[in-house]
C-alpha cells in the first residue's frame, strides 16, 4: 500500500493513527507540512492570550482602542495642561466675557466659546469625564447584574427562570427614560446617581439575551461531559458555558456604552442628570440647541466627541467578538 | 461479582402543559423497568431503534439523568442514592463517550485543556504532570501529542471522538459508558475507533456499556447483548447466541434487516418486514409492547406482559412464543 522510498520521513504510515487525517499524497516526495516544533516547549495556549493575539491583528478594533485610550489619557490629565478649567460661572471674567462670547474657532480656542465665553475645548475634555465614566459604568453595573440574573434563569431553569423573566418584564415594562428619572427623582440628582440609574435599568436587557444563549449552550454533549466528570455549577458556568456564550453579551455591551451616553445626554437635557456647570457631552448638545444657526460649533464638537467615542466602542466590540471566536483565522 | 447491576430501572420524563399554570399530564416512558448486569471487563452492546430508551438508559446509569426508579448498583454501591461526596468519587470510576464528536468537545478550550479537565475538576497533580499526561493519553488514542495546543474545529470527526476517548480516560475509569461513539462517523473512520476502544478495553482493564444502533458495529465489539424495543428488553444474550439463534421476533426483524455487502445476497435472502410504526412511549400497548408488530402475535400477548425467561444457556427473551430463529445470512440466501 505505501511505497517507504517516496514517502517523507515523519508522515504517518499506520492507517490507525492517521485516522480522520485530510487526504494527502502519501507517494510524492513533496515536503508534507512540517512538524510544530515549539509545540511543545511554547507557552500554553489559552484562549484570552489568543483573542488578544488576534485582536492586535485587527485594526478597526486597534483604532477605536487607540482612541478610547486617547481620550482617557487626555482627560486624566486635563487638569495638567486645560487652559480653562471647566467653566464655573465664578471663575468667568465678567471684563471680557462681552468679547468674548460665542467666538468661532480660532487658534486661542480652537473650538469655539459658548455663550458665557467659556472655552468649548476645554468643556468638551472636562465632559469626557462624565460622559466615559458613565458609558464604563453604567454598562458594568447593567453587565454585572444581568449576567448573574441571566446565568439564574438560563442555567437553573424553572422557579428561577420564571421569577427573573418576570422581574426583567417588570423593568422593561416602564418607558426607558421616565423610569430613570423617577429613580433619580427618589435617588436624587448627581451623577453617581445617574449611573446607578442607567445602569440599573440596562441588566433586563442584557440578562435576556445572556438567558438565551445559555439556553442554546448548555444543551451541548461538552455540558454533560463536564457534569459527568464531576465538574461544579461554578466551574461549567464560568469554564464552558460562559466563554461559549458571552459573545452577544459583549457586542451588546459595547453598543450600550454609546447608548448610555446618549442617556446620559438626554438626562442632563431634562435636567435629571449631570448639573450645570459640570460639563457632559449631552449637556453640552442640549445646550447648543438653541444656537444650532449662530454657533454651530457649540454641537459639532461635543457632538463629534460623542460619535468617535461611540464609535470606538462599537468597533472594540466587533473586534472582541472576533478575536473571541478560535475558528477565526490567525 | 458484577461491575454494574441495573435493576428494574424506570425513567419517566414529565410532559407539561399549559404555560402559565403548567401541570403534568402524561409521562414519556423512556425506560420503563431495564434490568441487566455488566461484568468488569465485558463490553454489554446495548442494541435498539430510535427513541428506544438506550441512550437514556446509558446517562441515567451515570446520574446525568435523574432515573425515576431503580437501584443502580455498581461495585455493590447504590449510585442512585448516592450524595454529593459519593457521586464525585464514582465519577472518577465512570466516565461516558458521546455520539457527536462536534458538540461533546468545548469549542473553546484547547485539546490540552479538554483532556485535562477532569484532574482539574478533582485537583490532581500540578500543570506540568497534568500535561504529561495529556500527552501520553493523545499519544495512546492514536494522535499526535504535539497538537495539545489546538482547538477541537482543527480536528476531523474520527480525531474528535479520539479526543473523547482520551478525556474519559483521564481518570482511568473502570466503567465507561459509550452512547453511540460511532454512529456520526464515516463508516471508514468507524472501524478504526471500534479497534482502538478495543485495543483500549485490553490495555486499561475497562468494561463498556456500549449503546448502539448499528447492529455490525454491536457484534464486533460486543461480549453481550442487550435488544431494547420501546423502554424495555427484549431480549440478552451473548453475541454468538443472540446472532444465530435470535429468540424473540423484534431481535429477529432487526437482524434481518442488517445489509449484506453483496447485491446478489442482498437481494436474494430473506426479511422480515415490521409493519407500522413504534407505538409512542407515552401511552405503550397493554401487555406485550411488541404486539402491535409482532408477525407472532397471539391474543395471550395483548393481555400478559411476557418475563425475560431463560430460552438458551447464557440468553433470555421477553417472548410468550420465543424460539430459535437461524437468520444467518449463507441459510437465509440457500432456501430464497
Amino acid at each position: 500500500m505505501t511505497n517507504p522510498t517516496s514517502t517523507p520521513p515523519g508522515s504517518n504510515l499506520d492507517p490507525h493513527d492517521s485516522a480522520g487525517h485530510d487526504v494527502r499524497d502519501m507517494y510524492s516526495p513533496l515536503p508534507v507540512a512540517p512538524l510544530e516544533e515549539h509545540a511543545l516547549s511554547g507557552p500554553t495556549r489559552t484562549l484570552w492570550r489568543d483573542a488578544w493575539r488576534r485582536l492586535r491583528k485587527n485594526k478597526l478594533a486597534m483604532a477605536g482602542l487607540a482612541w478610547v485610550v486617547l481620550v482617557i489619557a487626555v482627560t486624566l490629565s486635563a487638569d495638567l495642561w486645560v487652559p480653562d478649567a471647566f467653566g464655573d460661572p465664578e471663575t468667568i471674567n465678567t471684563a471680557t466675557a462681552a468679547q468674548n462670547y460665542l467666538l468661532p474657532p480660532s487658534a486661542e480656542h480652537p473650538f469655539g466659546t459658548d455663550k458665557l465665553a467659556r472655552d468649548v475645548f476645554s468643556r468638551v475634555v472636562y465632559g469626557a469625564r462624565i460622559s466615559l465614566s458613565v458609558g464604563v459604568i453604567a454598562v458594568f453595573i447593567s453587565i454585572t447584574i444581568g449576567l448573574i440574573m441571566g446565568a439564574l434563569a438560563g442555567y437553573y431553569g424553572g422557579l428561577a427562570d420564571v421569577l427573573v423573566m418576570r422581574l426583567a418584564d417588570v423593568f422593561l415594562a416602564f418607558p426607558y427614560v421616565l423610569f430613570a428619572v423617577a429613580l433619580i427623582a427618589v435617588l436624587g440628582p448627581g451623577y453617581i446617581n445617574v449611573f446607578i440609574a442607567i445602569g440599573v435599568l440596562g441588566w433586563p436587557t442584557i440578562a435576556r439575551v445572556f438567558r438565551s444563549s445559555i439556553l442554546s449552550v448548555k444543551e451541548n454533549e461538552y455540558i454533560d461531559a463536564a457534569r459527568a466528570m464531576g465538574a461544579s455549577d461554578a466551574r461549567i458556568i464560568f469554564r464552558h458555558i460562559l466563554p461559549n456564550a458571552i459573545a452577544p453579551i459583549i457586542v451588546y455591551g459595547t453598543m450600550a456604552t454609546g447608548g448610555a451616553i446618549l442617556t446620559e445626554a438626554a438626562l442632563s437635557f431634562l435636567g435629571m442628570g449631570v448639573q450645570p456647570p459640570t460639563p457632559s457631552w449631552g449637556l453640552m448638545l442640549s445646550d447648543a440647541k438653541a444656537l444650532m444657526q449662530r454657533a454651530p460649533w457649540m454641537m459639532i464638537y461635543p457632538g463629534a466627541a460623542i460619535l468617535t467615542t461611540v464609535l470606538s466602542f462599537v468597533l472594540m466590540g466587533d473586534g472582541l467578538r472576533d478575536a473571541l471566536d478560535v475558528k477565526m483565522k490567525d | 461479582m458484577a461491575l454494574l447491576k441495573v435493576e428494574n430501572l424506570v425513567k419517566h420524563f414529565p410532559v407539561e402543559q399549559g404555560v402559565i399554570l403548567s401541570r403534568v399530564g402524561a409521562h414519556v416512558k423512556a425506560v420503563d423497568g431495564v434490568s441487566f448486569e455488566v461484568d468488569q471487563g465485558e463490553t454489554l452492546g446495548l442494541v435498539g431503534e430510535s427513541g428506544c430508551g438506550k441512550s437514556t438508559t446509558g446517562r441515567c446509569i451515570i446520574r446525568l439523568i435523574e432515573p425515576t426508579s431503580g437501584p443502580i448498583e455498581f461495585e455493590g454501591r447504590n449510585v442512585v442514592a448516592m450524595g454529593r461526596r459519593g457521586l464525585r468519587e464514582f465519577r472518577r470510576e465512570v466516565q461516558i463517550i458521546f455520539q457527536d464528536p462536534y458538540a461533546s468537545l468545548n469549542p473553546r478550550m484547547t485539546i490540552g485543556e479538554i483532556v485535562s479537565e477532569p484532574l482539574g475538576v478533582n485537583k490532581m497533580g500540578t500543570a506540568a504532570e497534568q500535561r504529561k499526561v495529556v500527552q501520553d493519553l493523545l499519544d495512546v488514542v492514536g494522535l499526535n501529542p504535539e497538537h495539545i495546543n489546538r482547538y477541537p474545529h482543527e480536528f476531523s470527526g474520527g480525531q474528535r471522538q479520539r479526543i473523547g476517548i482520551a478525556r474519559a480516560l483521564t481518570l482511568r475509569p473502570k466503567l465507561i459508558v459509550c452512547d453511540e461513539p460511532v454512529s456520526a462517523l464515516d463508516v471508514s473512520i468507524q472501524a478504526q475507533v471500534v479497534n482502538l476502544l478495543q485495543d483500549l478495553q485490553d490495555q486499561f482493564g475497562l468494561t463498556y456499556l456500549f449503546i448502539a444502533h448499528d447492529l455490525s458495529v454491536i457484534r464486533h465489539i460486543s461480549d453481550r447483548i442487550a435488544v431494547m424495543y420501546l423502554g424495555k428488553i427484549v431480549e440478552v444474550g451473548d453475541y454468538k447466541g443472540l446472532y444465530d439463534a435470535p429468540h424473540h421476533p423484534y431481535t429477529q426483524s432487526l437482524l434481518s434487516a442488517v445489509p449484506v455487502p453483496d447485491p446478489e445476497l442482498q437481494r436474494k435472502r430473506e426479511r422480515i418486514i415490521l409493519q407500522g410504526d413504534v407505538p409512542s412511549p407515552i401511552n405503550p400497548p397493554e401487555g406485550c409492547r411488541f404486539h402491535t408488530r409482532c408477525p407472532i402475535a397471539q391474543p395471550v400477548c395483548s393481555q400478559k406482559e411476557p418475563e425475560l425467561r431463560d430460552v438458551a444457556p447464557g440468553q433470555k427473551a421477553a417472548c410468550h412464543f420465543a424460539k430459535p430463529f437461524p437468520i444467518d445470512l449463507k441459510v437465509a440466501v440457500q432456501k430464497g
